[in-house]
């Protein structure tokens, strides 16, 4: 096993479920310019209802996975509802929200934790894949491996899609002026509510994917939120491309840290990265054009 | 005497608990240009906001063809058939040109070929626009941003528009091209509420207007017995001497 192509293996499977969650960190972020902070704990249902689904009660993966995706969405939903929503019904320039969405997540960590216990659980993989590692190049590949850095990528490129329809439009029309927007009559309250929902579901997807990597356990939270935030921000918040590439980034971070020092500087080593890299490019390395106003 | 398009009967708005408008009522007729008249803090911008839903009204009711508008949200009036022009040439400028009238068109039931037609149709009175559909509208000067702004609301065929101040920091030929395509709407049937504070110009273009000073109609009229009537000499004057509209943008 040749260590360099094992942190490139490594920085890509997990830099693709951080390109997830960076994702649904814009998705959210654009109508509403909130930076969630319960976004880890999406990811951290996502897998343990993943372990509920499809280890205790035996589901076929394809069932548990639609229930996790809904159970996650239908979360997301209730954070704006109650955390989000009424904090912007009052004032658009509020930062109520680094407080109510902070409660949110505290909230649901604490009732997963009583509900399920602190125990790690497994997850399967799909059928028909393994965590059997195959040398490739130097670098200890599994069929698991592949199917999550394929994934990750086609979410990636759906997003890219939907940005180019009517809905996407509509989207970066409430993150740009979200009064037009309303006399135009686009519904931007409505778009949130689907903002939750798409976000909750890709957050809880990328649960389902690193679960089995890791075991689903309530710290995936933790262990989430930041790196998934940091990559959001390297890439550029509101970029899918950024997205990824920030993903990546990160997970070659923690990745390279964990081989040449220890697990523990993991989180140093990517906050090095990001105060780099928002020093000398501040919006992020792909943030969406800013149009000087003429 | 026909039912008026828009009617607002005895309406007070404000912000919280600072009233601006006091006991407003105005009526806009279908296929006319009214104006509204005032120098700053007269409660021009407050009453376009009134109507469109923007802030709730503290008494009064408002009405378009006989719907009672008042107690709706922004959206909702947008889907009765009422778009408001913001001040400012307010558009998507980190969106291209047809983005931004795509946009307008959000969530119409309409086919490909219709939303062409209809973006077509609404840059018939832009044609400067037609060759940038393509160009980030960041890019546009303002006053290609005004007439972008325009079209964007004309592009679901409303019922009426409420313009803001329209003129605002735009030079004066730019200020007579919007002004010019203005009444080529209303001539295509287009009804119109046009706020302003140039007087002489607006004036010119009107069928009707109102003056609003301190938060009141202080006058309406035809345009010929505005220019000759003192309260809008006051309105833009205070209660000093002196020619119509003197102190207001020519």
């Amino acid at each position: 096993m040749d260590l360099t192509t094992q942190v490139l293996r490594d920085g890509l499977v997990f830099g693709s479920v951080l390109a997830l969650v960076a994702c649904s960190f814009n998705i959210i972020h654009r109508p509403t310019n909130v930076l969630n902070f319960a976004q880890g704990d999406f990811v951290m249902v996502g897998a343990m209802l993943a372990a509920v689904t499809m280890t205790v009660m035996g589901l076929p993966w394809l069932v548990g996975l639609a229930l996790v995706l809904l159970g996650c969405a239908a979360t997301a939903l209730v954070e704006e509802r109650v955390a989000v929503t009424p904090v912007l019904r009052r004032s658009m320039t509020s930062v109520s929200w680094v407080i109510t969405t902070l409660a949110f997540s505290i909230i649901v960590e604490n009732i997963i934790a009583k509900a399920w216990g602190p125990n790690p659980r497994t997850v399967p993989v799909p059928p028909g894949l393994s965590q059997d590692a195959t040398d490739i190049g130097g670098a200890l590949v599994s069929s698991y491996d592949v199917f999550v850095v394929v994934v990750a990528a086609l979410i990636l490129v759906g997003l890219e899609l939907l940005d180019r329809t009517p809905l996407g439009s509509a989207l970066s029309a409430v993150a740009e002026d979200r009064e037009i927007a309303m006399l135009r009559g686009i519904n931007p309250v409505r778009l949130t509510q689907r903002s939750f929902l798409l976000s909750g579901a890709i957050a809880g997807l990328a649960g389902v994917l690193v679960a089995p990597l890791v075991l689903a356990n309530t710290s995936l939270a933790v262990q989430f939120l930041l790196p998934g935030f940091a990559a959001a921000a390297i890439g550029g918040l509101g970029s899918n491309r950024g997205a990824l590439i920030g993903g990546y980034t990160i997970g070659l971070v923690q990745a390279a840290a964990a081989a040449q020092f220890a697990v523990a500087y993991q989180s140093a080593a990517v906050f090095v990265v990001l105060l780099g890299v928002l020093l000398l490019r501040p919006q992020g390395i792909f943030a969406p054009k800013a149009v000087r106003h003429v | 005497m026909p039912e008026p398009l828009l009617h607002l009967q005895n309406i007070d708005a404000g912000y919280g608990h600072v009233a601006v408008l006091h006991d407003v009522t105005m009526s806009v007729a279908e296929g006319k240009i009214v104006a509204v008249l005032g120098r700053n803090g007269a409660g021009k911008s407050t009453l376009t906001k009134a109507i469109s839903g923007l802030i709730p009204l503290s008494a009064g009711e408002i009405t378009l063809a006989g719907e009672r508008l008042d107690g709706r949200s922004p959206v909702s009036i947008a889907g009765a058939g009422l778009q408001y022009v913001v001040e400012g040439h307010r558009v998507f400028r980190a969106q291209t040109v047809r983005a931004n009238l795509d946009i307008g068109l959000y969530k119409q039931p309409l086919d490909k070929e219709a939303r062409s037609a209809r973006r077509d149709h609404a840059l018939e009175l832009f044609p400067e626009l037609s060759t940038r559909l393509n160009d980030v509208a960041g890019s546009l000067s303002g006053g290609q941003q005004q007439m972008l702004a325009i079209a964007q609301a004309l592009v679901r065929e409303p019922r009426m528009i409420l313009v803001d101040e329209p003129s605002l920091g735009l030079a004066p030929v730019v200020i007579e091209r919007v002004f010019s395509a203005l009444v080529a709407l209303r001539d295509l049937g287009v009804t119109i509420l046009l706020v302003e504070q140039i007087v002489e110009r607006t004036l010119q273009i009107a069928d009707y207007g109102y003056v609003l000073r301190g938060g009141r109609v202080a006058a309406m009229g035809e345009p010929a017995e505005l220019r000759t009537s003192p309260a809008l000499q006051e309105a833009y004057m205070g209660n000093s001497a002196g020619g119509a509209a003197a102190g207001a943008r020519p």
